[in-house]
């Protein structure tokens, strides 16, 4: 294949992001992380208004670092299944960081309530995601965890701490299991 | 230099640039995968493979999953690179040909509009 012409050489162009656009299609799962974040959260937020703020914290921190470890192992076992294998240090990267960022946050910016905090930083870990996964859909999840926290802060500052949390993970639970059924559906 | 000088010449083709594109977004595919991911028998994916592989492009593992054999194959850094820059060459010869087409439309347009100015002595 020659390239002569602008013809020629757009194609290729278009050949190889269309290929790249493809095989990213079949990695993406975004139910899955919606479905576990979503699940672990609304526990610990459910936990969290029931035990108090303490309660709150450790169900955080235990369930995001469990929900975690299931999405890479789920990941890994199915780039197995489809045969595409994708590198997963980056992604554990971006966790690490996004955890660090939203226990930071958690602890050092006052919010009303108190756990807005967590999910600014789970804002900017999700658009890491997106960023690293080049995904129009991620980066809108992570917009609506941002605006979800914001409207919380602005309309609802009062509220219960845990309430904000339970909030988050039934919105991304009942999205994520929408998700999987459009995609089981479609397929 | 001009553009068409840093194409790669063994990967300058839609076989090989597509098995690059794919293993560009993974750390490693498998063979079945390639071939239905870009349409390819086996044997052309192979016969294309090879020569990758050959050229250190391309790295491929063969496994046992059970009693089941599996190929992956895994792009190398000098693959992800000669990828990059591929692209980067088409890029550069896209924009010099539309640059050059815009010009000569632009010639054209300057005498189309130089045939209705008004005449001078």
């Amino acid at each position: 294949m020659a390239v002569v012409d602008a013809q020629a050489a757009r194609t290729a162009l278009t050949g190889v992001e269309d290929l790249r656009r493809t095989t990213r299609a079949r990695l993406f799962a975004l139910w899955c992380p919606m479905v576990v974040f979503g699940a672990a959260m609304l526990g610990a937020g459910v936990g969290g208004l029931a035990f108090g703020p303490s309660a709150l914290a450790l169900l955080q921190i235990s369930a995001s670092i469990l929900a975690a470890v299931i999405v890479m192992v789920f990941y890994r076992r199915r780039g197995m299944r489809i045969g595409l294998r994708r590198r997963s240090w980056p992604f554990a990267a971006v966790s690490a960081v996004g955890f660090a960022l939203s226990f930071s946050a958690a602890a050092l910016v006052p919010t009303h309530p108190a756990d807005v905090g967590p999910w600014l930083g789970a804002t900017v870990a999700c658009l890491a995601f997106a960023a690293l996964q080049r995904s129009g859909v991620v980066a809108l999840w992570a917009v609506a965890i941002g605006g979800i926290a914001a409207a919380f802060s602005a309309l609802a500052p009062t509220a219960p701490v845990g309430a904000l949390t339970s909030v988050e993970g039934g919105i991304a639970l009942a999205s994520g299991t929408a998700l999987l059924v459009l995609v089981r559906w479609r397929a | 230099m001009h553009p068409t000088r840093e194409l790669d010449d063994l990967i300058h083709q839609r076989v090989r640039l597509g098995i690059l594109a794919v293993l560009q977004e993974v750390e490693r595919a498998d063979f079945a995968t390639l071939a239905d991911l870009l349409g390819l028998t086996p044997g052309n994916l192979s016969r294309n493979l090879t020569v990758l592989e050959e050229h250190g492009y391309v790295v491929i593992e063969k496994t046992f999953e059970g009693r089941r054999p599996r190929t992956w194959v895994q792009a190398t850094g000098g693959g992800r690179a000669a990828l990059d820059q591929e692209v980067r060459a088409l890029r550069s010869l896209l924009d010099r040909l539309e640059g050059r087409a815009e010009t000569g439309d632009a010639g054209r347009r300057r005498a189309d509009g130089g045939s209705t100015l008004p005449a001078t002595n």
